[in-house]
């Protein structure tokens, strides 16, 4: 057991206080000339000897009265191995970078995201209390994650799971957490030069006349999703080279979704943009939402020409006029195929870039930037990292002290000593019945 | 002064003679007639009757027979010895100071003597106190009426009650048939008191019991751990008052109907005198129910019928 305010135990001082009641109060017997004692019954008790034990009774109720109460002010802790466990561990918050780095394989074979989310959970689990925020810029989440913490009593920490790519975090992330709440910094290494590259193999067996011979090579990589793009036969030779460079800048990923960019010129073009749906699905969500924040595809929109649309749907990367550069007009039923409507010509920067950005959401592509290889180095992580400084116990304190129980204790010893100190004084085994005041 | 004095202003004057003066005077106040009547057991013969005789000597049986009036006459109608025995013990001095039993037995026999003196009759003193006997014969006069006042005045309650040596003595120190009044609270030797009692009245003396009783013994006022002392033995008793109350209540009357049932079995005249009464208030019950009963001799008839 332990004790949150252990300077109480001084009132035990104060249980000597019934004691010299006790001795110093206690009433004798005042003398009382009598005519004669004939008439007091012969077998009645000498109250002073039968009430001594009675008053010793009285007298170590009341002291245990005020030892429960001193006790209970003293903030008692009940030892239990859940409680100690969650005494001495931290209160955390666990950012789990999920950036598209971490989709790099470990040496384990598993990928480092994956690894990350199992050490979080393990984390979490020696904790006395855990948040896990998936996040893929965890520098730029401290400052919430500092804030979860900072009203929490105890040990506080911040605990950041990523392999620190170069610009991963910084001073000024780090700035956000306040030095009583502890920073660990722990990496998560991937292997390999990029994400999809090693990890799966495959083996050539060749059989001969001496024996059988097998060898083992790297997985072809797979085409990357690339959508389907119709346009005028006009413009043919554009959109091989859009699909050519949108070939290069996507990845494959599994989960192929079907997507088809609809250029003006292309056949069926309004046959094409009619009869869509706008199904409640994740995939097109997130990819509405990629496309929307391309800064790519912003960026060369903003120097399109305007081009007239005339489409309903959800516009896409509005030039400096406003108009968009495609619509997303819907899902078509039959084959869940997302249609976007472009209002450039495929054969402009702007369409091209369409194309590239279009099968980059779709695949889940990396952008360039998340590939860095360079990472921050050891040394730099270290300096960061600090411990936690306990806060001081609040408001809580009081709902971690088992003291109400002992409070309790004195109320129903408190109940006892009143019961006992106002029941009828018995004589013979019987209760004694309030004198008669009438005369003889 | 003609109003009855309250109990503790009869007991706060010091002068036992002024006290006894104060409470017969207030006696007569309210009275046509003497309060103790003179008679004596022995009758002598009729006469006819005269006007201006009192009627309390009218013969009414021998009218209803006759038709005539008739008054009976005794040998010595005017002539009574009274003897006043008093219990000295020390359970009288209860409670401590003047409202004690034994300050109210004084007066109360002060204001007797005074009145018997005053009517020309005769009274005697037997007292026990620390177990010795004070006597004084039966006289009349004032002189002897100072003689017993200062007797009176001197005594100091001690010791106990002996019932065989202070009744038996006082009626037998009367030379013939007389008034025999006992003032005590009888609290000792309770069958040896009536037994005595029994015994005098047998002898043909007209026999009284004043039983003095104060407030606190009836009603038993205390409460928590109290240590009795017994005044007669000094004997020591620590109770809890309040959880004996009810059984002391219970046996302490039971003794005073004893007292009061022994006394009428016998026909001895029975009064208890509550010590915060007036005691001139409770000798005019005493004397009005004493009045009322039957002469002695008639009751002495009665029983031999």
């Amino acid at each position: 057991m332990t004790w949150l305010n252990p300077l109480a135990f001084v009132g035990l001082l104060a249980t000597a206080i019934p004691v010299l009641v006790h001795l110093f109060g206690r009433r004798r017997a005042r003398r009382q000339p009598f005519p004669s004692l004939r008439w007091f019954p012969p077998s009645h008790p000498n109250p002073a000897a039968a009430r001594r034990p009675a008053d010793l009774l009285l007298l170590a109720l009341r002291c245990a009265i005020v030892a429960a109460a001193v006790l209970a002010l003293a903030g008692p802790r009940w030892a239990s191995p859940g409680r100690a466990a969650g005494d001495a561990s931290p209160q955390r918050v666990i950012l789990v970078d999920t950036s598209a780095s971490l989709r790099r394989l470990t040496s384990r074979g598993s990928p480092a995201v994956d690894e990350a989310r199992a050490a979080a959970t393990a984390l979490a689990d020696s904790s006395r209390g855990a948040l896990i925020v998936e996040t893929a810029r965890p520098g730029g989440d401290l400052s919430g994650a500092a804030a979860w913490l900072a009203p929490r009593p105890g040990p506080r920490e911040v605990v950041v799971l990523s392999d620190f790519q170069l610009g991963a975090l910084e001073d000024g992330d780090l700035a956000s957490v306040p030095d009583e709440i502890g920073i660990r910094l722990r990496r998560i290494e991937g292997v390999g030069q990029g994400p999809g590259a090693a990890g799966a193999s495959t083996a050539t067996v060749t059989a001969s006349p001496d024996g059988t011979e097998a060898t083992w090579g790297p997985r072809p990589v797979e085409a990357p999703l690339l959508p389907r793009v119709l346009a005028g036969e006009a413009d043919r030779v554009a959109v091989e080279a859009a699909l050519a460079a949108a070939r290069n800048s996507a990845a494959p990923e599994p989960g192929r979704r079907r997507v088809a960019v609809v250029f003006p010129g292309a056949p069926d073009r309004d046959a094409m943009l009619s009869g869509l749906e706008w199904p409640d699905s994740a995939w097109l969500g997130s990819l509405l939402v990629a496309l929307s924040r391309d800064a790519v595809l912003r960026s060369i929109a903003s120097g399109a020409m305007a081009g007239t649309c005339g489409l309903a749907g959800v516009p896409m990367a509005p030039d400096e006029s406003g108009a968009p550069v495609a619509m997303v007009a819907g899902v078509r039923p039959s084959t869940g195929e997302l249609v976007i409507a472009s209002c450039v010509a495929v054969g402009t920067l702007a369409g091209a870039a369409l194309v590239a950005r279009v099968a980059a959401a779709a695949t889940g592509a990396t952008r360039p930037t998340e590939l860095e290889p360079a990472v921050l180095p050891d040394e730099l992580l270290r300096r960061w990292e600090r411990p936690g400084a306990a806060r001081r116990a609040g408001p809580d304190a009081a709902a971690a002290s088992d003291g109400r129980w002992l409070w309790l204790v004195a109320l129903l010893l408190l109940g006892v000593e009143q019961w006992w100190r106002d029941r009828p004084v018995r004589e013979g085994g019987r209760p004694v019945e309030e004198p008669d005041a009438r005369a003889a | 002064m003609s109003e009855l004095l309250p109990a503790d202003a009869v007991s706060a004057i010091d002068d036992l003679e002024l006290a006894a003066r104060l409470v017969v005077e207030g006696l007569r106040a309210g009275s046509h007639r003497s309060p103790l009547h003179g008679f004596s057991s022995e009758f002598q013969q009729h006469r006819a009757y005269r006007a201006g005789d009192d009627l309390k000597y009218l013969d009414w049986k021998l009218l209803a027979r006759t038709d005539r009036l008739y008054t009976r006459q005794f040998r010595e109608t005017t002539s009574m010895s009274v003897m006043l025995v008093l219990d000295g013990s020390a359970s009288m001095d209860f409670p401590e100071g003047a409202a004690s039993k034994w300050a109210y037995a004084r007066v109360l026999a002060a204001a007797l003597a005074h009145l018997v003196v005053s009517q020309g009759d005769t009274v005697g003193l037997m007292a026990m106190t620390a177990g010795r006997l004070t006597y004084l014969p039966a006289r009349g006069g004032r002189p002897h009426l100072r003689s017993l006042f200062a007797t009176l005045e001197r005594l100091v309650p001690a010791g106990t009650w002996s019932p065989a040596r202070g009744i038996a003595r006082g009626a037998e120190l009367l030379k013939r048939r007389g008034v025999v009044i006992v003032i005590s609270d009888f609290q000792d030797d309770e069958a040896g008191t009536q037994r005595e009692l029994r015994r005098v009245a047998r002898h043909g003396h007209d026999v009284s019991m004043l039983q003095v009783a104060a407030p606190s013994e009836l009603s038993f006022p205390y409460r928590g751990d109290v240590d009795f002392e017994d005044l007669e033995t000094g004997a020591h008793r620590v109770l809890d008052a309040g959880a004996v109350a009810d059984a002391y209540r219970t046996a302490f009357a039971g003794f005073l109907a004893r007292s009061r049932e022994g006394a009428l079995r016998d026909h001895v005249d029975y009064a208890l005198m509550r010590t915060e009464v007036a005691p001139g208030i409770a000798l005019r019950e005493f004397l009005i129910r004493r009045g009322a009963r039957p002469m002695a001799h008639q009751r002495g008839a009665r029983d031999a019928r």
